[in-house]
């Protein structure tokens, strides 16, 4: 069982491939929400963003721009989007991570908008807090593998390990 | 997200006059003045920051289409998304991915949206390139993109348009003439001397068409733009 655009990748026909390199692929969609939408992909296939290496993010985003001009002129469009979706729950139609670009003309019948949910501050501190939490985790600088003869074991944690003879000690203090 | 206060019609005349008459220098600070994202980025409006470095801001946004919301923003003003220089969108792009990731870790939701809009066309609300990181749940009706299928004969006429507007874009000197129904490669004509005029000709109409469109693609600032704000 093949996915729908490591399909395309391997030459499928039929199709209207607009652009390629050695990263990702470009076709002119013959399903979508409008004449001229196109959907770029990686060569690769990478089922959500997470583990998409940051060069190829990089790549899709950078080309990706280039077609939104090409879009805009090529169409006499008004305006561009750029979709992601992430995720099966998110509106993912192939689990190949895919960039939607659709061209916007005024009263062309797409509404992207949403109507605002009402957040209360308190919500507000609490979801800061954890993404700001979960960023420092991957954003902090990855540590370099020690070799040691003694353990390949990870960093003994502060709050306390079985093997942290420091804080036993500590502990046993009165 | 409401912009700035509704002026009387004296008011904007009084404005766009004003406008006319500076330099496209005191114009960007002019805009960096009016955009509130600018002035998130300079500390002069409050925000709810989750991550900041050198180039880059992402925030919450109070008015989400779910809790969770995050605007990653370029610290440098830029109105839409061919306007960010190739690095700053590597940039941008790989803290989307991450502020993704915190999201699905952080706030356990199910999946997540990268949206952009360039243009208020398509949905832009500030003049400030903003990329909406969103996360998702399953039926929440958000960013809907179900395809349907395309009339193939308005797609057969767009194909070779969209290809030579790329070529052009990109300097290449191959012309598509025909639709390619299996793969492009073969299809495509080379006539130097010939696909050089028509590109000449291409560029003209370009040249022409591009005055009546909204300047997205120029680096400068429009009035338009600037006036499209206080509607």
């Amino acid at each position: 069982m093949d996915c729908e655009y490591c399909e395309i990748v391997r030459g499928k026909e039929g199709v209207l491939k607009i652009y390629e390199d050695d990263t990702v692929i470009a076709v002119l969609d013959q399903k979508g929400v409008v004449p001229g939408q196109v959907t770029l992909f990686t060569k690769e296939h990478y089922p959500i963003i997470e583990i998409v290496p940051d060069a190829v993010m990089a790549t899709m985003f950078q080309q990706a721009s280039v077609l939104t001009m090409s879009i805009f002129d090529a169409f006499q469009a008004q305006g561009t989007n750029a979709l992601l979706h992430n995720g099966v729950p998110a509106g993912q139609l192939v689990p190949h991570v895919s960039i939607v670009l659709i061209p916007r003309k005024e009263k062309d019948g797409l509404d992207f908008s949403w109507k605002p949910k009402p957040v209360s501050p308190g919500d507000l501190e609490k979801t800061v807090a954890a993404l700001k939490n979960e960023m420092s985790a991957l954003t902090a600088p990855k540590p370099v593998p020690v070799q040691s003869a003694v353990s390949s074991a990870p960093p003994e944690k502060v709050d306390g390990g079985k093997n942290n003879y420091l804080l036993k000690q500590l502990q046993r203090i009165p | 997200m409401p912009e700035a206060a509704q002026l009387t019609p004296a008011q904007q005349k009084e404005l766009e006059e004003k406008l006319r008459n500076m330099s496209s220098e005191e114009l960007q600070d002019y805009q960096k003045q009016q955009c509130i994202f600018c002035q998130i980025i300079s500390g002069k409006i409050p925000a709810h920051k989750v991550y900041e470095d050198k180039t880059a801001l992402a925030i919450l946004d109070i008015y989400p289409a779910r809790l969770g919301h995050v605007l990653v923003v370029p610290k440098e003003h830029y109105g839409v998304l061919p306007q960010v220089p190739a690095q700053e969108i590597a940039h941008l792009f790989t803290l989307a991915k991450q502020i993704s990731h915190a999201q699905l870790r952080g706030l356990r939701v199910e999946g997540t949206s990268i949206f952009v809009a360039n243009g208020v066309v398509a949905g832009q609300k500030s003049a400030h390139f903003v990329v909406h990181v969103i996360p998702r749940a399953t039926g929440d009706e958000l960013l809907e993109i179900l395809p349907k299928k395309l009339d193939p004969e308005k797609v057969k006429v767009l194909y070779p348009r969209l290809v030579n507007t790329l070529s052009r874009l990109v300097g290449a000197q191959k012309e598509v003439i025909d639709l390619p129904l299996s793969e492009p490669e073969k299809r495509i004509a080379t006539k130097p001397e010939q696909s050089l005029e028509q590109q000449e000709d291409r560029a003209t109409d370009a040249e022409e068409s591009v005055e009546e469109e909204p300047p997205e693609k120029k680096g400068g600032v429009s009035l338009d733009d600037i006036a499209r704000l206080f509607q």
